[in-house]
């Protein structure tokens, strides 16, 4: 028998209503409870069937083609192993963490449990490359939590710009005019340094990210040039 | 190794999903995982309409439901590995998804315009008008099961549980909306999940 406790922390569990350690913490319990993890299961497919109240609309004929053409720009579905690269993920685990306001973030073993359970699914990370021979060596990782209109972004071997001048960043949202101003990365951060950012404007979809000079202090729309981009 | 695990009987009667059914929709997203493009269109082919229409519900924008379901469904494509049986069915996992999507603009959205209120039924984009006809046939038994059940809850918990699932609020953010006390907003929220539960079981 499930108590009424035991009950509301399984149904704000199926709402996402769980802060991330309780939840952690509930996924243990369903790991060895068997009661406990049919019940939660019935109630997630219950919520769910909430959405079989309205009738149903077939979509636009074309939508298919488009959600097929983005589908392959992003390659075959990852594999188990290779669901995200592994030094993608260290240099990104505590960045994703941190955004994702897990302020208990542990280790690989929470982020296997936060990945099964689609937390981090809401994050999208981005790998920038050069775009100019100058800047070679040079790469950064974004993590962007579009819920939170927030993100971090790690530099590696960037070198410091000309006098007058600064790094920003840019977010090349495909709903807005221009790309959106996510901040002027501070000169200390520019070797393996992280920088939290919040874009100028609410961002819809974030699909590229890219760094420029720009005279210091930053400009309202880039001007100077991009040295990396990376989605 | 088999990267999915298989649901239970229980399980599958809650969304009233049939054995075959579930096993065929087990066995695409299967292949979807294995880069099979057949397979994505024939899930999409098969669930596309609900999730549409849980998209236009949540958006009141066929433009803003349509990136949803274009955003959920790549995230399909390239997630399907991450499927897992004992967690909920595959139709409630590609539901969850979506929501999911909807959220996430819907926050966005809701930042952007500081909380402008739109209506939550647009006579245009949700009518009632039923298009039976968009649906597998194994959903249409169920659909009118979900629309029997969520009769017979209480109108609050119905209310509360409804605005739970499309309106991307908090349980904190539902309180304040309905002038309502957060632990009754739980309690409703609970309760009629539960009573929704037992009544979609029952009628199976």
């Amino acid at each position: 028998m499930i108590d009424e406790t035991r009950q509301q922390i399984a149904t704000d569990y199926v709402l996402g209503e769980l802060p991330p350690a309780e939840a952690i913490a509930f996924e243990k319990e369903l790991a060895t409870d068997e009661e406990l993890r049919e019940f939660t299961r019935e109630l997630k497919d219950g919520f769910a069937s909430l959405a079989l109240e309205k009738p149903p609309v077939r979509p636009d004929p074309g939508l298919f083609s488009r959600i097929l053409r983005r589908a392959n720009a992003g390659g075959r579905p990852r594999s188990k192993i290779l669901s995200f690269l592994p030094w993608a993920l260290a240099a990104c685990f505590a960045l994703a963490a941190l955004i994702a306001g897990l302020d208990d973030f542990h280790g690989k073993q929470e982020v296997a449990e936060l990945n099964r359970r689609d937390v981090i699914a809401h994050l999208q990370i981005a790998s920038l490359r050069a775009q100019i021979d100058a800047y070679t060596n040079s790469s950064a990782i974004v993590v962007w939590n579009a819920a939170r209109q927030r993100g971090l972004i790690r530099l590696q071997d960037l070198p410091r710009a000309e006098a007058g001048h600064d790094y920003q960043l840019w977010i090349i949202d495909p709903t807005k005019k221009a790309p959106v101003s996510a901040g002027v990365v501070p000169p200390e951060k520019l070797n393996a340094g992280e920088v939290e950012f919040q874009p100028a404007h609410p961002i819809t979809t974030a699909a590229k990210f890219a760094l420029s000079i720009e005279k210091a202090g930053g400009s309202m729309e880039p001007q100077g040039q991009i040295i990396l981009v990376g989605d | 190794m088999r990267k999915f695990l298989r649901g239970s009987a229980a399980g599958l009667a809650c969304l009233g999903v049939e054995k075959d059914d579930q096993q065929y929709e087990i066995e695409l997203i299967e292949r979807i995982a294995n880069g099979d493009q057949a397979a994505f269109a024939a899930l999409y082919d098969r669930l596309s309409p609900i999730l549409y229409s849980m998209a236009l519900r949540m958006m009141n924008d066929a433009s803003e439901a349509e990136d949803v379901l274009q955003d959920g469904f790549v995230y399909i494509w390239q997630r399907a590995n991450t499927f897992d049986g004992s967690r909920g069915s595959p139709i409630s996992w590609a539901i969850t998804i979506v929501r999911h999507k909807a959220i996430d603009r819907l926050r966005v959205r809701l930042r952007g315009e500081r909380l402008r209120e739109r209506a939550s039924d647009s006579p245009e984009l949700a009518s009632d008008k039923d298009d039976q006809s968009a649906l597998e046939p194994f959903l249409r038994e169920r659909r009118a099961q979900v629309k029997s059940a969520l009769t017979q809850l209480p109108g609050e918990q119905r209310e509360a549980l409804q605005l739970a699932f499309f309106s991307g609020l908090t349980h904190q953010q539902i309180a304040a909306k309905i002038a309502t006390p957060l632990g009754t907003v739980k309690a409703r929220i609970r309760r009629g999940l539960l009573q929704l539960r037992q009544l979609l079981q029952s009628g199976r």
